[in-house]
């Protein structure tokens, strides 16, 4: 099982024209995302990736037209707050958001806008949502990952590659993997998708990566302790160059991890092949 | 971006927050003439961004107008914190009884604006100590904007005289006006006081700018203040790379600040030592590659480089070009190690294995790599 979407995610992608979107929306289209619709303003009636997907010039009228029910945003920074805004909007339920290095007023205003309208948001600078023979919605390095039951969650969408990449080379295989986006306003954070977890019957161990000093963290952390029973594997990037790093309350309970190549050892449910 | 005093007072004033007369100076014969001109008494003080100015010598009283030209002698050409002073704000001495603290700054964990305010000092209280208890913090719905009653609220709770509360009204929702039309992530009077002459008047104040805003609000880019980053930093800033230099000899170029970071932490949990880090963002195309790697070869102390590449939104096979180019345009002396996995790291492999570069897939083993050939030991070139 997947946490978030599953395979009835009906996805239309903000911004698909721009190279990035396409790059995004062949990786997913190769996957077997169902992309029901691009979004570009004044490039509606348009047919994009071979003419298989049809663009709309808004998010409303695409949701209309082919009952879309998922949203990926990848706009320039500056369109960012407008196309989030629409999106949140038009009848979607969930909004993941790849855009990076958005206004902050732009993000306080956006988290408002969805908190509003009841709309989840993943990001921004989030690598999307991805489980594997499942669903992908965002750029993961798919082909090497088989279906498994670790889940990993992560701050850092360069690190969710890396770890996901560790895994693979060590056979182990995953539930779900979010990326929460590095952007210090974001939508969905750590306790929502540890609670996800927690819930999610196809997931036994969960993989936290995040960053040191970061009071999120050290928050979720502290609310893992309590109410998440299922086994931790914690990275915290940055611990090199920390100031005042106290991560002792952690080690008590949880292994901390201090390279990539360490993660797999820790794991208590899953054994690395070698 | 951090604004200095004079830049923050230029922009105060257009908000209508009180503050005293006074203009920026950068020879001493300037200041003696704004010095004759606000009447002799005044403060000087120096225009570097580093904290605590007054400790280290940086703002000074003088009581006449060639007291004033001998202290801005002094102090212009001196260096604060590691930076040479070259402007100085000159404000008229204003005497003061009781002074307070405000400030906005975004609060990231709810991601709503954050108004806050204490006392730091005022008369009949003996000593400080006083501000902790006295804290007021509130959150202003973006919304809406900061409300009237919210401002009232702060002036109760800092037991503030009436007197003074429309006054304070206007300073208040002036620095408010501030944070929220100029995209500031924070910005603060400190200290905001009680004249003898019975006014408010902001003696001192900060801004922080939203560098990713700054594309809305062109003339506030141009007030950075290129001194207080390294000439690596400023050049950096300049083609989007994100950079942070240290004092190690192993340069890093990677994409994305997470694995930036780790790829420093891993340098240096294996006992290297990391020269910078520099996150180059998406990189699809080579040349922004090949100025990432200029940028950190001519970096203070570098003798190895580690190109850490994990291919999605940037290809490998740009990064691959882009090292190519640059090993066609200049002479490279100093070892670079490639680590490339992800989309397209294939190609970019059989690219680069003509050229004299270590390419190496696994994440760990081009750290130890790099480690190895960063020891002047393994006969690595000492700069």
């Amino acid at each position: 099982m997947s946490v978030f979407v599953d395979e009835k995610a009906r996805l239309i992608i903000h911004g698909i024209t721009s190279t990035e979107g396409q790059k995004l929306a062949q990786k997913m289209l190769h996957f077997g995302t169902d992309i029901a619709a691009g979004v570009v303003p004044g490039r509606g009636g348009d047919w994009v990736c071979d003419g298989k997907v049809p663009v709309f010039d808004s998010t409303r009228s695409a949701v209309e037209f082919t009952g879309a029910n998922t949203a990926l945003i990848t706009v320039p920074s500056r369109f960012a707050k407008d196309a989030l805004m629409e999106c949140a909007s038009s009848g979607v339920s969930m909004v993941i958001c790849t855009t990076e290095n958005i206004p902050m007023k732009d993000m306080m205003l956006v988290k408002q806008f969805y908190k509003k309208h009841n709309v989840k948001l993943l990001g921004p600078s989030s690598p999307g949502i991805f489980s594997p023979e499942q669903v992908m919605i965002g750029s993961f390095p798919y082909q090497k990952l088989r279906k498994g039951r670790i889940g990993v969650v992560s701050r850092s969408g360069s690190l969710t590659y890396e770890a996901i990449n560790c895994l693979a080379v060590h056979d182990i295989g995953i539930s779900t993997c979010v990326g929460i986006g590095a952007a210090p306003i974001h939508g969905i954070g750590f306790i929502e998708i540890l609670d996800a977890m927690q819930m999610d019957p196809q997931t036994d161990e969960i993989i936290l990566i995040g960053k040191v000093d970061s009071p999120e963290e050290e928050q979720a952390l502290r609310y893992a302790m309590r109410s998440i029973l299922k086994p931790l594997v914690v990275y915290l990037y940055g611990y090199s160059r920390a100031n005042n790093i106290d991560v002792k309350d952690i080690e008590r309970i949880y292994p901390l991890a201090k390279t990539f190549e360490e993660i797999p050892r820790l794991l208590k449910t899953s054994q690395p092949k070698k | 971006m951090r604004l200095s005093e004079y830049q923050t007072k230029q922009i105060f004033a257009r908000y209508g927050i009180p503050m005293p007369r006074g203009r920026v100076a950068s020879s001493s014969r300037e200041v003696s003439q704004i010095a004759e001109e606000l009447g002799g008494q005044v403060v000087i003080k120096a225009q570097v961004l580093v904290h605590a100015r007054g400790r280290l010598g940086g703002i000074r009283v003088a009581r006449s107008v060639y007291e004033a030209e001998q202290v801005s002698m002094q102090i212009l050409g001196m260096e604060l914190g590691g930076l040479p002073v070259h402007k100085v704000l000159v404000d008229e001495l204003i005497a003061f009884a009781d002074q307070y603290y405000i400030s906005i700054e975004t609060d990231y964990a709810e991601g709503k604006p954050k108004l806050t305010a204490y006392i730091i000092v005022r008369s009949g209280d003996n000593g400080n100590g006083v501000q902790e208890q006295n804290r007021f913090e509130q959150h202003i719905d973006p919304l809406f904007g900061l409300l009237e009653y919210q401002v009232r609220d702060v002036a109760i709770h800092l037991d503030l005289p009436r007197e003074h509360w429309s006054q304070f009204h206007n300073a208040v929702y002036g620095l408010w006006r501030v944070y929220w039309e100029c995209d500031a992530l924070s910005t603060e009077i400190n200290p905001l006081v009680i004249c003898d002459d019975n006014g408010l008047i902001s003696l001192d104040g900060t801004i922080d700018l939203d560098d990713e805003a700054l594309f809305r609000h062109l003339e506030l880019a141009e007030m950075r203040d290129f001194t207080s980053d390294a000439d690596l930093q400023n050049e950096a800033r300049k083609y989007g790379f994100n950079l942070v230099p240290f004092d190690g000899n192993i340069g890093t170029i990677s994409n994305g600040a997470g694995l930036a970071v780790a790829t420093v932490d891993a340098i240096q949990h294996h006992g290297g030592s990391a020269a910078n880090y520099l996150d180059a963002g998406a990189c699809h195309t080579p040349e922004k590659v090949t100025l990432a790697l200029k940028l950190t070869m001519n970096g203070p102390g570098v003798t190895t480089i580690l190109v850490n590449f994990f291919g999605g939104i940037s290809h490998c096979t740009a990064v691959a070009e882009g090292i190519k180019d640059l090993l066609q345009e200049v002479e490279v002396e100093i070892p670079i190690i490639v680590r490339l996995t992800g989309d397209g790291a294939q190609e970019a492999q059989q690219l680069l294995a003509e050229l004299p570069v270590m390419v190496i897939s696994d994440f760990s083993e081009a750290i130890h790599t790099a480690i190895q050939q960063s020891n002047p030991a393994n006969g690595a070139p000492s700069r």
